[in-house]
């Protein structure tokens, strides 16, 4: 026993020495060790791009109501669905600022993102801190740049310019600056800053599909400009846009683009990337719209809502391909005829079936790439910006609208559409109904036009006609609300649009 | 433990009072030993006082001792009964009493042990063997209702089914810490499969320990005892003390029973032909009464009730379990060896359980100044598992896809597959689900042992240390013949998980009495702990067979299967000290102390103090109240006490994550990495004050016990995450808040023994606890919203009232798409605008409202429906009638609401019957035109705008009284075997018999959610042997 009392002071004089504590945790990542080189650039770059993802809710390219491409398109003439959920607020407009329910949630989500332009900086400056080469900084950084750009673009198309926090703000987040929204045009010089860095720093296609790409960083900046109504900037990036055929070009086969043998086509500008592996990047498109007895492969389920009203599938003309999956009728699985009669879903419209079938679809995942942005829009766009600038119909415009017409099968316009600037407007309104139908940019090409909220109120009054007690709506809804939420917290300096 | 210090104490004791050996002549003495109903006792332990002369008593109860003293005492004392001392003489008899209601037990409270009588915190005891095992799996839901201030209850009635244990209102937010024999075990928790389909949430906390091996549970609750365990004990401490070996001849015991199991509450969903009637109502009320699906003739002519999928995937289950122990020892030492069996085979087919454990406990002693001990337990677990949970859809588990498949399909179809819905096949065939594999095994290894040493008879050292290892494998195969499957081509996870647990402290013990009337202890100690956790996943799918299951997960041919692991550890450091003072055995004053030190904080704010000081008076021992005969114990009690909270552990930290797949370039999957976290190096201990009083009364030669006790209890620097910006990268951030959380109540403990005679006894035990939580102070930028108090009660219920249905082509302005039948939702309130038209708030910022309509409805018409805080309450009546026992045990709570989701969503969700999937027969009292006094709401509610889980509506009434056990046993007398066994005893048993509840959905305890495991009632058979 004697050792015993030499070894409990031991113990004890151990004890007392130990007083440094330690915590470790290998999932958490720390500021000393990340980030340092090439790689962790991209690691860094590649983060900011998830947001843009198709997930379910989360994504602004999600496919249920609050992802870009619904909001954008169920709002107008060329999409709607056979489910309710609040699909009809959004169908015939019947939205406002204290509304409650998905739609209310739906646009706090959008406007929530403006935290976006603060992690795309924090992102540029990591980059810039890190130890690469100047070149693999420039990629990284200016891919940073575009992501930011794009959304800043998303937020201004759907609220107006947000607040933008400052670097020095950024660098002091416990501290509560209550921040105005920019004027349109500090609006204008930061996106055209982001934007062109991006446009000077990045190749002209990108190494992978879904990356960041001069071409892209043209389109979004080409997009704000026409939301902006600056038509001669715009038509100056359009035709940068245009000269870049070779690297991009029109597929002669409209629906191959939308197609999984048609993944990574060189008419994409930009895609969202699918695969059928992840849940985040899967294309739900075709799922929102199957119907569950639809034939199709064999693994794949349908959701069987989404539709395109009949009434806008009747302005298609004979023989247009791109009405090719807009099915009015089909026989189902068990051979049974299924149409307007018997369906819910397509007594509303017909199946809007825009991407092809993945033979390897599983469940709702499809992994044909999502389309964002395409060459036919560069063409359509410039004809419109020439137009525009002119202030008459040419030539040149004629031709580039046609070009997009005989790819669908389509004869040249009509001389009634090109007699006139508001015929010819009025046929290129239609042709890019025709040809942008579930990609997301039909609200802002009505809303440019001055027809978002006259459509609006023609299926407001029709459905009233049949017994409904839609309200009728302003110019306002060009844009949607701020949630209170953000006004409250900014202490009143966020000012709420006009007319909510 | 108990036991050697309590010998220590007795040990100490007689030094102390100077009971010296007597020199003179010796002799022999031999007795015997018998209950006072004159059966002999074997094994009682006989001892001469102050000497280590000891023997123990034989199968005929008699002892012999050679060589006593002829003054000396002999001491005998057994278990369950009263010592007796005696001045030796050649021949003694010994008639024990039987030690039932005694109030001078041994409690122990952490780092040590006190006598009940001079204890000054808040402690209830629970003696383990008092409580019914049979058709148990847990000593947590054994424990449910046993102690006046623990409320324990059972989220989920599935096998091994989680369990919330609040102490005290749960007021800190943390779960009780669990010490056994004086080592913190090692918190666990059940992993996720990362795939579709997960089991229901496991119990952790108390389901690895054998019921049969417990001897005691002490749960410290109030600060002033509590402190001892500073950071980790804001949730109350639960102190588990085990069984050990005695000085006596080897006893066996054997404890085992058979329960069989039904489903109690099956909730009734449709039968085929009123689930095609209403399909067919529900298309016309929608105006969709061309899609239609069934001809009223088919519906005219199907035959019977179509499939009732519930009894499709349910059975009669059955619950085994076994316990064998062996205990025994020589003077010097002392064992216990045990072992446990469990088998569940539970109500849902192919849902089991089973549980090993394993024990041994020894007890060394040395010499004089020496003794040291181990505790050892090992325990195995296996669980098969299947899909539990809320999902619907294509998601659904096993119980919502049972309750709402169609009933018009058989489960095969004429190929000999599963059937799917024929009107909409997405959603997964119930028995379809019976076919995944999930396994999980849990194993926890838990070691612990001490030294004493002890130079002298007033001052000892204890080092004790110990570990707790726990690791967990959960495999999941997910086969092709469930819908998932299919799609996926099989589907497989594999997750383990270890976590460790190594403590080790060394505590000085001094203990002396001065001039007879000063008794003073004092405690010191130091501790160390180091938790320690990692693991690993790994899921994948697309699998060329299914026959391998999950066990050769290297076949699957997907491109990227999900891996991930993980380690972490946290330290932890502490002083601890006590002082007990006891003044002429009746004025006692504790004080405690803790400072800890934790590894989750920055280096500045690593350390924390935690002190505790409480304060007793022994009334009845003073005079004037000695000749108060019916009043056999009085005692006032006051205590004050801090206890810590390190947080949620990471928040003083910046750091980066990998974010797996953030992005699919040309469809590849990569990584991403991003800011996680902004860490907060300012980040310090939530502390949690509390104050108690208490009172402690014996009545009547203690046949009426009462201990009463009343708390107030404040959390300060609750660390909560905080809002920043909305325009920052990362928008939260740990702090302390200003907010102040607090809890007031009572808890009634009463023991009455109301017959006590020779042949017939009656006890009663009742439970009461009346508490109530609040939030009394906020962050000065804490804005309440309009139905929100700046002092708020916890468990408010807040949504919309509601007035029957609208009904008459009603028009309502606040509900602008409400047709008939839809809910009438009362907009009781509207704002109040200043002269700009903005809405006025008042000076805490709350917007302003007033009575009256202003035909929206927002939250302005929001108003606190009710409080749910739980009134939790038991009664225990215990009876023996000569060699009969018979108990009958009800727990519950007198106040409880509840939403009804069940009814909720298959009244809400009706619209889903047009794809086919069954709701409650209830629907049939839903308003339709062609029934207009319907009380249910009809089809337009669910395009009403409204979520009614927000209003009254669905809300009901839910306390409960559960009939918890009822049992009646026999225990035949030993004679009948020659004294060759000890004890012999049958019993059977009834479980959860009744439920008394006002609720309509399922159980009002477990039944939550809309795919909740249905509630079981038991019949037991059993019987416990001991020779």
């Amino acid at each position: 026993m004697k050792t015993f009392k030499y070894f409990l002071p031991c113990i004890l004089a151990l004890a007392l020495s130990s007083c440094e504590l330690d915590r470790l945790d290998y999932t958490e990542i720390s500021e000393d060790s990340f980030p340092q080189n090439e790689n962790d650039c991209k690691l860094l770059v590649n983060y900011p791009y998830y947001d843009f993802n198709t997930g379910w809710w989360d994504g602004v390219y999600a496919a249920d109501y609050g992802g870009y491409q619904i909001l954008s398109d169920m709002t107008t003439d060329v999409a709607w669905t056979c489910w309710a959920w609040e699909s009809d607020e959004m169908y015939y407009h019947q939205w406002y600022a204290t509304m409650n329910g998905n739609f209310q949630n739906n646009i706090w989500d959008c406007f929530s993102r403006y935290n976006y332009l603060s992690k795309a900086r924090n992102t540029i400056r990591r980059i810039e801190s890190c130890n690469a080469s100047d070149e693999a900084k420039k990629l990284y950084a200016g891919e940073a740049h575009a992501l930011r750009g794009w959304m800043a673009l998303f937020l201004y198309d759907i609220f107006g310019p947000v607040p933008v926090a400052s670097d020095e703000v950024i660098d002091d987040p416990e501290t509560f600056y209550y921040l105005p929204r920019l004027t349109d045009e500090e609006y204008d010089a930061m996106m055209e800053e982001d934007l062109r860095t991006a446009i000077e720093w990045l190749p002209d296609k990108a190494e992978a599909t879904g990356r960041m790409s001069k071409a892209v960083a043209r389109m979004i900046l080409l997009k704000y400009y026409m939301i902006r109504g600056q038509f001669d900037k715009a038509e100056t990036l359009a035709r940068e846009l245009v000269a870049m055929e070779g690297t991009y070009t029109l597929q002669s086969d409209y629906n191959y683009v939308f197609s999984k043998e048609g993944n990574g086509n060189s008419e994409v500008i930009l895609c969202i990337p699918s695969t059928t592996s992840d849940s985040g990047y899967n294309n739900y498109m075709t799922a929102e719209a199957l119907p569950a007895d639809y034939p199709w492969a064999e693994k794949a389920e349908g959701w069987g809502g989404y539709v395109m009203p009949w009434d806008f599938y009747y302005t298609f003309e004979k023989g247009d391909q791109r009405a090719l999956n807009l099915i009015e009728s089909y026989y189902n699985k068990k051979g049974v005829l299924v149409d307007a009669s018997t369906s819910a879903q397509l007594a509303k419209g017909v199946l809007p079936l825009k991407y092809g079938m993945d033979p390897d679809m599983t469940g709702s995942a499809s992994s044909v790439d999502l389309v964002i942005y395409r060459f036919s829009d560069a063409l359509l766009s410039l004809a419109e910006c020439i137009v525009r600038n002119q202030g008459s119909v040419s030539g040149e415009a004629v031709s580039l609208v046609n070009r997009v017409r005989n790819r669908a099968g389509l004869g040249d316009l009509d001389a009634s559409a090109t007699g006139s600037y508001d015929a010819f407007m009025e046929a290129l309104l239609l042709e890019r109904g025709h040809e942008f139908w579930f990609e997301g940019l039909r609200r802002q090409d009505l809303i440019r036009f001055g027809k978002y909220v006259e459509y609006a109120n023609q299926r407001i009054a029709k459905a009233n006609a049949e017994g409904a007690s839609y309200f009728t709506v302003d110019d306002s809804h060009n844009r949607f609300w701020i949630p209170q939420y953000f006004i409250d917290e900014s202490k009143g300096q966020i000012k709420q649009n006009a007319g909510y | 433990m108990k036991n050697i210090v309590a010998k220590f104490s007795i040990f100490a004791l007689s030094l102390a009072l100077g009971f010296a050996p007597a020199q003179a002549q010796n002799i022999t003495v031999h007795g015997t030993v018998s209950g006072s109903d004159g059966d002999p006792l074997i094994g009682a332990s006989v001892k001469v006082k102050g000497q280590p002369i000891g023997v123990a008593t034989d199968i005929n109860g008699e002892f012999t001792l050679s060589n006593v003293a002829p003054k000396a005492v002999v001491q005998v004392s057994y278990v369950g009964y009263l010592s007796q001392e005696k001045t030796a003489s050649a021949e003694m008899t010994f008639v024990l009493q039987e030690n039932d209601k005694m109030l001078d037990e041994v409690v122990v409270v952490g780092y040590g042990t006190q006598k009940k009588s001079t204890l000054s915190g808040a402690v209830s005891t629970v003696k383990a063997d008092q409580l019914p095992s049979a058709a148990s799996e847990s000593l947590g839901t054994m424990l449910r209702g046993r102690a006046a201030g623990m409320n324990i209850t059972q989220s989920s009635a599935n096998p091994g089914g989680a369990i919330n244990i609040s102490i005290r209102g749960g007021l800190s937010g943390q779960q009780p810490l669990i010490v056994i024999d004086g080592v913190p075990q090692v918190s666990s928790s059940t992993l996720s499969t990362g795939t579709a389909y997960s089991g229901g949430d496991k119990e952790t906390s108390l389901i690895n320990l054998n019921p049969a091996d417990i001897e005691s549970v002490d749960i410290l609750k109030d600060a002033s005892a509590a402190a001892i365990y500073g950071s980790d004990a804001s949730g109350g401490v639960i102190l588990i003390t085990t069984k050990r070996g005695r000085e006596s001849k080897p006893t066996i015991n054997y404890s085992g029973s058979v329960s069989l199991q039904w489903l109690k509450d099956k909730p009734k969903f449709m039968n085929a032909k009123d689930f095609m009637t209403v399909q067919n109502q529900v298309f016309d009320e929608l105006g969709r009464g061309n899609e239609k699906y069934y001809t009223q003739r088919q519906i005219d002519e199907f035959v019977g009730n179509g499939t009732d999928w519930l009894d499709e995937v349910t059975r009669t289950g059955v619950l085994t379990e076994h316990s064998l122990s062996v205990t025994g020892g020589s003077q010097n030492t002392q064992y216990l060896f045990s072992l446990g069996y469990m088998d569940h085979q539970a109500i849902a087919k192919n849902n089991s359980m089973d549980r090993v454990t394993g024990r041994i406990n020894l007890d060394q002693t040395f010499s004089k100044k020496v003794k040291a001990g181990v505790s050892s337990s090992f325990t195995q677990i296996k669980y098969n598992d299947v899909p539990l949970g809320d999902a619907r859809q294509d998601n659904s588990a096993l119980i919502y896809s049972a309750m709402t498949f169609n009933p018009t399909v058989s489960v095969y179809d004429e190929n000999g597959d599963y059937s799917g819905n024929p009107i909409r096949d997405i959603y997964p065939n119930p028995v379809s689900l019976l076919d995944i594999t999930d396994e999980t095994t849990s194993r926890d290894l838990f070691i612990t042992g001490y030294l004493d040493y002890k130079p002298w008879s007033f001052l000892s050292f204890r080092v004790n240390g110990g570990f707790d290892m726990k690791d967990t494998q959960h495999d999941q195969y997910i086969p092709t013949t469930t819908k998932k499957g299919y799609s996926m081509n099989g589907m497989a996870s594999k997750q383990n998980a270890r976590w460790q647990m190594n403590m080790v402290n060394i505590i000085t013990n001094f203990n002396h009495t001065f001039n007879a009337i000063h008794d003073l202890s004092a405690m010191a100690g130091w501790e160390y702990k180091k938790q320690s956790w990692n693991g690993m996943g790994i899921i994948a799918q697309d699998f060329p067979t299914d026959g391998s299951l999950m066990n050769n997960i290297g076949t699957s041919q997907q491109e990227n299967p999900s891996i991930s692991s993980y380690k972490g550890a946290s330290e932890m450091a502490s002083f601890i000290g006590r002082v007990n003072y006891t003044l002429m055995d009746r004025y006692i004053a504790t004080f405690n102390i803790r400072v800890d030190g934790s590894s989750n904080f920055s280096k500045k704010h690593q350390w924390g103090a935690f002190p505790g000081v409480s304060l007793a008076w022994r009334m009845k021992q003073e005079s004037w109240l000695q000749n108060a005969t019916w009043l056999n114990e009085l005692k006032i009690r006051a205590g004050f006490g801090q206890t810590g909270n390190p947080g949620s552990l990471t928040g003083t930290n910046t750091f980066y994550k990998v974010s797996p797949s953030a992005f699919a370039p040309g469809g590849s999957l990569q990584n991403g990495m991003g800011m996680s976290q902004l860490g907060n190096p300012n980040l310090k201990w939530e502390t949690l004050d509390d104050w108690n009083l208490g009172v402690d009364a014996g009545f009547f030669n203690n046949r009426l016990q009462v201990t009463i006790d009343a708390f107030l209890r404040k959390r300060r620097n609750v660390i909560l995450s905080k809002s920043l910006m909305s325009y920052n990268e990362i928008t939260t951030i740990d702090y302390n808040s200003k907010a102040v959380y607090e809890s007031k109540g009572i808890d009634f403990s009463i023991t009455s023994y109301n017959i006590d005679n020779r042949d017939f006894t009656w006890q009663t035990n009742v439970n009461l606890s009346v508490y109530r939580n609040r939030t009394t102070a906020r962050d000065p930028e804490f804005i309440p919203s309009v139905y929100q108090g700046w002092v708020e009660e916890w468990d408010n219920i807040y949504g919309y009232r509601t007035s029957g249905l609208v009904l008459n082509n009603q028009a309502y302005a606040h509900l602008p798409k409400s047709g008939n039948g839809a809910i009438y939702y009362l907009d009781q309130y509207s704002w109040v605008y200043d002269e700009n038209g903005e809405r006025m708030r008042d000076s805490q910022g709350r917007y302003l409202r007033q009575s009256g309509a202003d035909g929206v409805l927002d939250d302005a018409d929001i108003v606190k429906l009710c409080n749910n805080t739980p009134i939790p309450f038991s009664i225990n009546n215990t009876f023996r009638w000569k060699n009969w026992d018979a108990n009958i045990y009800i727990y519950g709570t007198f106040n409880g609401w509840k939403i009804n989701e069940v009814k909720l969503q298959s009244v809400f969700g009706i619209e889903d019957i047009t794809y086919g999937v069954n709701a409650l027969d209830v629907v049939k009292q839903r308003w339709r035109p062609d029934n207009p006094n319907g009380t249910l709401p009809g089809v337009a509610e669910s395009t009403s705008g409204v979520d009614p889980a927000n209003s009254d509506f669905f809300l009901e009434k839910a306390w409960y009284l559960r009939l918890d056990n009822v049992s009646i046993g026999y225990t035949c007398p030993s004679k009948w075997f020659n004294n060759k066994i000890q004890k012999l005893r049958f019993y059977i048993a009834g479980r959860n018999l009744a439920v008394i509840t006002p609720y309509k959905g399922m159980d009002p305890e477990t039944g939550n959610g809309i795919g909740a495991y249905p509630s079981q009632w038991s019949m037991a058979f059993g019987l416990n042997l001991q020779f």
